[in-house]
């Protein structure tokens, strides 16, 4: 009862963010200088063709005008359409929105594997060969550039090893796992290695704080210490930093997108303010900032879920 | 301790020696094309892809993967803009007359005949009878007319110009479409042949809403047709079954969008694609030296300027100053830079080998004594600054103002780089507040009138955006446009080129080759100078 | 002099980190003691060659000596890193304590804020950002500047909920002790630690995020020499001139791992100190 309480609460709460961001977004991206009609039609045009173009797209009328046409759309769910693809721009958002979520998830699934386990055997042998791996081992993964990870993956594997197709999401569902997992595990590396050292940080110094000593000298076993004091409020700052990080990946999806070729919201981002297509630009940006409340207000129930000394407020 | 430091070591080196595994073929050589001063001999010795040498009983494959850096965003022959666009419209739709392969002449393309009345204003074509679309129906008078008034009327078109001319169409029958001009003009033909102006089914243009639907696509009677259509991932053309002439060898072509150069030859190493386009051209030697691919360098009508803005810097007005800068800008180092070889030094505006390009006028050679003395006769011995707007991204344009950077620094002139994203330079650059920036062109039709109205008709782009105004240069081109006899024509069209040299109206650095990369089995590759796809012949040959 | 030896001793890690960074700082204020080419030269002869004694890292597409380069970007990319980082630390970490501990109104109105910031993806934001000042350093610092600070907040004000529930801070509570006192010497030291570790690796993420917006050509310009900037020139070659990518990778990969064995070294240090 308590959660759902929450959760409407939070719903609520994300409104008035939400309509900020969108009124934002929507001056600042018609702010910047720079013509969609001329982006359209290219450097041959004349100028009598770029100044119909404007017209024929409505880019004359004043501000407050379009605003207020965008807002009428918006409540009957219309996003508009984009001017570059001709297309419905929930449409064409939908499409590129299982691409950009389907990495994000496989990176995360990735990066929780890799970090929650190196983690926990680094702080837990801390001092140990195996934790002076880990660290070595996160330490260059935190250092090295997404891209070149990236292209050195694509290389070996892809392209000498053809475990992995080069680029592209393919055409069939499994197609599309494969197509993933090169790029899932490049995003991966470097958001782990940040992660491992969270986690292990966390982990040392609760193994060394009072309560564990005390359970410790009540006999309880390691093992039962390890399970339920030391990883359970290690985890805790370590998932609002995995929520941190899947936020970042959503963003960093750009240049991984660029890298693999994928055909996500990143590269659609991208593309459409550089052609200035606001209205795909507004719609992406809604969109990510939905999938990020969303992230965020997961992290929060499953934190209070984890720590019980915390309660929902 | 001791084995900390061991592991890293280890990993060190296991590391460095996986890379230099990966660089394979590609690390020992450099590139051994840059002494100066020769031109590029690399044309001559590089396989024809165009020859197809398989027997008639050949074992070919169904469909030819190309991957491109572009995606296709519109297909609509009147509004489209950017090559991979008009690259497909050109394999789906076919005008009345076309340009033969080298892209020198007019040939008949639709029209089989055609007269020309007395006083030029009138043409009679004589089309293919019993001519079909692509999806089977009748090529009518309606549609004829149809697509020519959609070109005569679109204000927003970028190619309004190959329409311009056209007074009235009209169509006495299925087989006859008769054009009357406004006047006389010797570029008319090659109008004609321009996309914009392509046969179009109107049943198609009203069925999509005036070609407003989501990836809605002209009908037309070319060799392939639209099969499918993914936005920024493929575009999948297929044989047309109607078709007037000898069907294409290869039944199926798709067009993959990988914008990342690496990527894109990632694809076609591990055989995933079997053609790539735009090649960078510093990978071209990487290519050939990998068994079973190559690249090779083709014609093309693409020309690189520096755009120097005479309104906005005092210094950039002076005659002097601009030549000072054409005799610091040593050209054949930046071909053997940016280039690798494919390409040469420019003089005149226009494209290498295009009608009336005169490859006569004495160049200049580079002499930084000679652009120190000018700059200092001009009044700025101690140079100037400059500042040059390059798009975001756009990596050539970013290295040619690396290496111009370097070499005017030793005149003096200190020319700092701003990079802009493309959509906020475009801004700049019609309002003029640049000082310098670069310009590309590349024909859209066999005939110089098109660049040159760019150039030489103030109010089409200000010059290039260059602020350059000449009446005398103005009267000529607007002469040029009616005058038909050929080689008088010819001569007015040197004059301008004379006066674009003299006058340093901009330095047209180069002229580059068009690159593509294909594995060795496929044969029969024909690109046009004007960058227009001529399939038919194309296959692929399986072992 | 013993207390320094065995302080050297016992943080043989921590030293050598911040060995590896005076070591970079050096490289970064004097890197005519390191080199004798110029950094800009263009050389059409040499381009693309690989590594020899002539040039130890071999040389770029332009024929500009690669190590020279390297070295002279250490500048840039140190700068970079520590600059885009520090005015998210401090203002992030306060924001951080202020929320976690007062807790209800204020603390909803900050997270508020860092959801409303949070929700715009780093790269809408740089490259607004970048297509409205023109791309370069200025653009760079100020949209790294604008998404950096929240992610301090909200991992400074989860450990400060977790500490602020702890018996020493209650106890100092129940003694009569301010806020403030009681935040800056019970809450701060116990959070720190997570924000410097973070802080050590968000620099060298800064010099990464760098590197990336070069990669889409919205950060450092050429012909600048930044590490990231390099990288990203290179990719066009990568199979035939692998030494661009891989040098100033390195460099990266040894500044970062510096910066991180200090982080790692200041908050053993702390917690040490702590008990």
């Amino acid at each position: 009862m308590d959660v759902i309480n929450y959760i409407i609460k939070r719903i609520l709460q994300m409104i008035p963010v939400f309509i900020i961001v969108t009124i934002v977004i929507f001056f600042m991206i018609r702010m910047i200088p720079g013509d969609p009609a001329a982006v359209m039609l290219g450097s041959k045009a004349s100028p009598e063709a770029i100044a119909s173009m404007r017209e024929k797209m409505g880019l004359n009328q004043p501000m407050w005008t379009q605003f207020l046409i965008f807002l009428k759309d918006l409540f009957h769910f219309d996003l508009g359409t984009s001017v570059k693809y001709n297309q419905s721009v929930s449409s064409l958002v939908a499409s590129r929105f299982l691409v950009t979520a389907a990495l994000t998830a496989v990176s995360t699934v990735f990066s929780v594997i890799i970090s929650f386990i190196l983690g926990y055997v680094g702080g837990m042998k801390k001092d140990k060969w195996q934790d002076q791996i880990i660290r070595f081992a996160s330490l260059f993964g935190l250092s090295a550039p997404t891209f070149w990870i990236g292209l050195l993956l694509l290389t070996v594997f892809a392209v000498n090893l053809h475990l992995f197709p080069v680029s592209g999401w393919g055409d069939t569902p499994l197609d599309h796992i494969r197509g993933l997992i090169l790029p899932g595990i490049t995003q991966a590396l470097g958001v782990s290695a940040v992660m491992i050292r969270n986690l292990r940080n966390n982990v040392i110094e609760i193994k060394g704080s009072d309560y564990v000593e005390f359970a410790k000298s009540k006999g309880l076993k390691n093992s039962v210490i390890s399970s339920r004091h030391i990883l359970r409020n290690a985890l805790i700052p370590t998932t609002t930093l995995l929520a941190l990080k899947i936020a970042y990946m959503l963003g960093g999806s750009v240049v991984i997108e660029s890298v693999f070729s994928l055909p996500g919201l990143g590269a659609l981002l991208v593309n459409s303010i550089n052609a200035r297509d606001y209205a795909v630009v507004q719609g992406v940006v809604l969109t990510f900032v939905i999938m990020v409340m969303v992230i965020n207000l997961l992290t929060d129930i499953i934190y209070s879920i984890l720590d019980p000394r915390v309660k929902l407020s | 301790m001791k084995r900390r430091w061991m592991a890293a070591a280890l990993a060190a080196v296991l590391s460095m020696s996986v890379l230099s595994g990966c660089s394979g073929s590609g690390s020992g050589t450099s590139a051994s094309t840059a002494a100066s001063g020769e031109t590029s001999a690399v044309s001559e010795t590089q396989k024809d892809v165009a020859a197809v040498t398989a027997g008639e009983d050949a074992k070919i494959a169904d469909e030819i993967d190309i991957a491109r850096a572009g995606s296709v965003t519109t297909l609509d022959p009147v509004l489209l803009s950017y090559t991979p666009d008009i690259q497909i419209v050109n394999m789906i739709c076919e005008e009345l007359v076309t340009t033969n392969d080298d892209g020198t002449e007019i040939v008949p393309g639709l029209a089989q005949t055609w007269d020309v009345s007395d006083d030029g204003l009138t043409y009679t074509f004589h089309i293919i009878p019993d001519l079909k679309f692509s999806d089977g129906t009748d090529v009518t008078g309606d549609d004829w007319k149809f697509s020519f008034e959609r070109a005569m009327t679109t204000e927003e078109s970028p190619w309004a110009f190959a329409a311009a001319n056209i007074a009235s169409v009209d169509t006495p029958d299925d087989d006859t479409v008769v054009i009357t001009l406004k006047e006389q003009a010797a570029n008319t033909l090659s109008n004609l042949s321009c996309f914009s102006v392509a046969l179009q089914s109107k049943a198609q243009y009203e069925a999509t809403n005036s070609y407003a639907d989501a990836g809605s696509y002209p009908i037309g009677t070319g060799s392939y047709a639209v099969s499918e259509w993914v936005q920024d991932d493929h575009i999948t053309l297929t044989a047309n079954p109607n078709f007037h002439g000898d069907a294409p060898k290869t039944a199926t072509i798709k067009f993959q969008t990988v914008t990342d150069d690496n990527s894109r030859m990632m694809m076609l190493k591990a055989g995933e694609v079997d053609i790539v386009t735009d090649l960078p051209y510093s990978s071209m030697e990487e290519i050939n030296n990998t068994d079973g691919l190559t690249a090779v360098g083709l014609p093309s009508t693409s020309n690189k300027y520096i755009i120097l803005n005479e309104t906005s810097n005092e210094a950039l007005a002076s005659k002097e100053v601009r030549q000072a800068l054409l005799y610091a800008t040593d050209k054949q180092t930046i071909v053997d830079m940016v280039l690798y070889g494919y390409g040469e030094p420019a003089v005149s505006f226009m494209p290498k080998n295009g009608l009336y390009w005169n490859d006569t006028i004495e160049p200049v050679s580079y002499d930084v004594n000679k652009a120190k003395e000018l700059l200092a006769d001009a009044g700025y011995a101690d140079g100037f600054d400059l500042e040059v707007l390059v798009p975001s991204g756009n990596e050539t344009y970013s290295q040619i103002a690396t290496i111009l950077k370097d070499m005017w620094a030793q005149i003096g002139v200190n020319l700092t780089i701003t990079s802009m994203d493309q959509a906020a330079l475009y801004d700049d650059e019609y309002a003029m507040k640049h000082e310098m920036v670069f310009g590309s062109w590349s024909d859209d039709i066999a005939d110089p009138s098109q660049l040159g109205a760019y150039w030489w008709d103030f109010d089409a782009s200000q010059c290039f955006f260059t602020g350059y105004q000449n009446s005398d240069a103005e009267e000529i081109f607007q002469k040029s446009q009616t005058e038909m006899d050929d080689s008088a024509r010819e001569q007015l069209y040197d004059q301008l080129q004379q006066i674009f040299y003299d006058d340093v109206v901009a330095i047209n650095m180069y002229h580059a080759e068009a690159t593509v990369a294909m594995s060795d089995s496929i044969q029969g590759y024909v690109q046009t100078p004007l960058y227009a796809y001529r399939f038919d012949n194309m296959i692929k040959v399986e072992e | 002099m013993k207390k320094i030896i065995h302080f050297i001793q016992d943080n043989k890690l921590f030293v050598l980190g911040i060995a590896i960074v005076l070591f970079f700082l050096l490289l970064a204020a004097f890197p005519g003691i390191f080199t004798n080419y110029d950094p800009d030269a263009i050389n059409a002869r040499d381009m693309l060659q690989g590594p020899s004694a002539v040039h130890w890292f071999g040389t770029d597409n332009y024929g500009r000596d690669l190590y020279t380069r390297v070295v002279y970007a250490t500048r840039i990319d140190l700068y970079i890193g520590i600059g885009a980082m520090i005015i998210p630390f401090i203002l992030g970490t306060a924001l951080g304590l202020i929320s976690g501990y007062y807790g209800g109104k204020l603390d909803s109105m900050i997270m508020r804020i860092v959801d409303i910031f949070m929700a715009f993806p780093y790269m809408v934001l740089a490259i607004a950002i970048v297509a409205i000042t023109k791309a370069g350093i200025n653009a760079l610092f100020i949209s790294m500047w604008l998404v950096g600070w929240k992610e301090y907040t909200r991992l400074v004000r989860s450990e400060t909920i977790v500490v602020k529930q702890q018996e020493y801070v209650e106890a100092a509570k129940v003694l009569g002790y301010g806020d403030f006192r009681i935040i800056i010497r019970n809450v701060l030291p116990n959070v720190l630690s997570s924000s410097i570790v973070y802080g050590a690796s968000d620099i060298v993420m800064c010099m990464l995020s760098g590197a990336a917006m070069s990669y889409l050509g919205l950060g450092v310009q050429a012909p600048m020499s930044e590490w990231g900037a390099i990288i990203s020139e290179g990719k066009t070659y990568l199979s035939q001139a692998w030494w661009i990518t891989l040098f100033p990778g390195l460099f990266l990969m040894i500044a970062g791992l510096g910066f991180s064995l200090i982080g790692d070294g200041l908050s053993d240090l702390l917690r040490a100190k702590r008990r």
